[in-house]
């Protein structure tokens, strides 16, 4: 059974993540949801309805493109990164790893002052 | 009963969100569903189980709407400034045709000018009868239509369609460009006259009260045209429009 997702913990995540799978191939929004929660191992899953308003927010600040493709007898749009999407990957991708190491530091000293 | 998705798709009309963007979410959604059923199916489901867990797993049709709105998604033109869409670009057009009409007349008249209407051949004078319908009528009927179309599509509240409808009406029944040939009458000689006016003469001389008479009921039939052909598209066309007429009497 997969853990409800904190939505406390969540404000850019569904952004970041969306926008690391999209770096490696073009995703439609089905696939995009089932991939986040079968690499975070259903720890974080995506509202099935939602992830559509992430993407057509970053595809309004030109942070992905999106093109209708047929696949399978199926019409899907296909949504791949930008330049100014890849950009925006990286700055989101510092800006988490600075943070969760920050926070993970202050753990790992809460951790270390209460075994002692 | 409304359609699958079909209720999202009206609360974000309703809300103004472009019909264009409006449609699109709503497609996308439908082609979600459709992979969510065929992931229950797959895991053994029944149609009815796995059509009914799909729409579960999607989320709500109020929340699903609620998210697009709030999240900055983009508003049609005519949600944003409706007076300018259905009062001020028709009354503009109109305006722009009958100027239209005056300057072509004109340019055609001008190969004929000094005959006599006798003179002038039937074809010629049927071609500047001919326009000046058209302009009189039928671009403000398409003008009204026009209007329709945008606040039914995009489920604008009617009150600027009404302030619209009145004035295409109006201009339509009380501008023009309109050629007349007089006939001859107590000794003055009949000829070509022209005028911004449907100007009715009775016995030779010129009638306000027959002119406003004819101006004010070409205006209220294109009004009635527009007005019942909007009620009657608005119950066909608006989902959940047909039930609030039929509670309505």
């Amino acid at each position: 059974m997969p853990r409800e997702t904190n939505p406390n913990f969540m404000a850019g995540v569904p952004e970041l993540m969306i926008l690391r799978l999209l770096q490696q191939r073009a995703m439609y929004g089905y696939e995009l949801v089932q991939a986040i929660r079968l690499q975070t191992g259903d720890v974080v899953s995506l509202g099935e309805g939602a992830v559509y308003t992430v993407l057509h927010a970053l595809e309004r600040e030109a942070a992905l493109s999106s093109r209708r493709k047929t696949v399978e007898g199926r019409s899907r749009i296909y949504y791949s990164l930008t330049a100014r999407g890849l950009r925006r990957y990286r700055d989101l991708a510092d800006t988490w790893t600075m943070l969760a190491g920050a926070i993970q530091s202050v753990i790992g000293r809460a951790g270390d002052a209460s075994a002692t | 009963m409304l359609r699958p998705l079909e209720d999202v798709r009206e609360q974000l009309l309703r809300a103004g969100i472009s019909p264009r963007y409006a449609n699109r979410y709503v497609r996308e959604l439908g082609e979600h569903l459709a992979d969510l059923t065929d992931q229950a199916l797959a895991s053994g489901l029944d149609a009815d189980a796995a059509g009914e867990r799909a729409r579960a797993m999607l989320g709500g049709d109020a929340l699903m709407a609620r998210a697009v709105i709030d999240n900055g998604a983009p508003r049609s033109f005519a949600a944003r400034a409706p007076w300018v869409v259905l009062v001020a670009l028709p009354a503009l057009l109109l305006m722009a045709a009958i100027l239209a009409n005056v300057f072509w007349t004109m340019h055609l008249l001008r190969p004929v000018h000094g005959l006599t209407p006798a003179q002038i051949l039937d074809g010629y004078r049927g071609l500047l009868s001919v326009m000046s319908f058209v302009v009189s009528y039928l671009v403000a009927a398409l003008l009204a239509v026009g209007c329709l179309a945008v606040a039914l599509r995009q489920r604008l509240a009617s009150g600027w369609l009404w302030v619209g409808l009145i004035l295409i009406s109006l201009l339509s029944g009380i501008l023009g460009f309109h050629r007349h040939v007089t006939a001859p009458y107590g000794g003055r000689p009949g000829g070509p006259m022209y005028s911004v006016a449907a100007i009715v003469y009775l016995h030779g001389r010129a009638s306000l009260a027959a002119t406003l008479g004819v101006a004010l009921l070409h205006a209220g039939v294109l009004f009635a045209m527009a007005a019942t052909a909007y009620r009657v598209l608005r119950t066909h066309l608006i989902p959940g429009q047909k039930a609030c007429a039929a509670g309505n009497n």
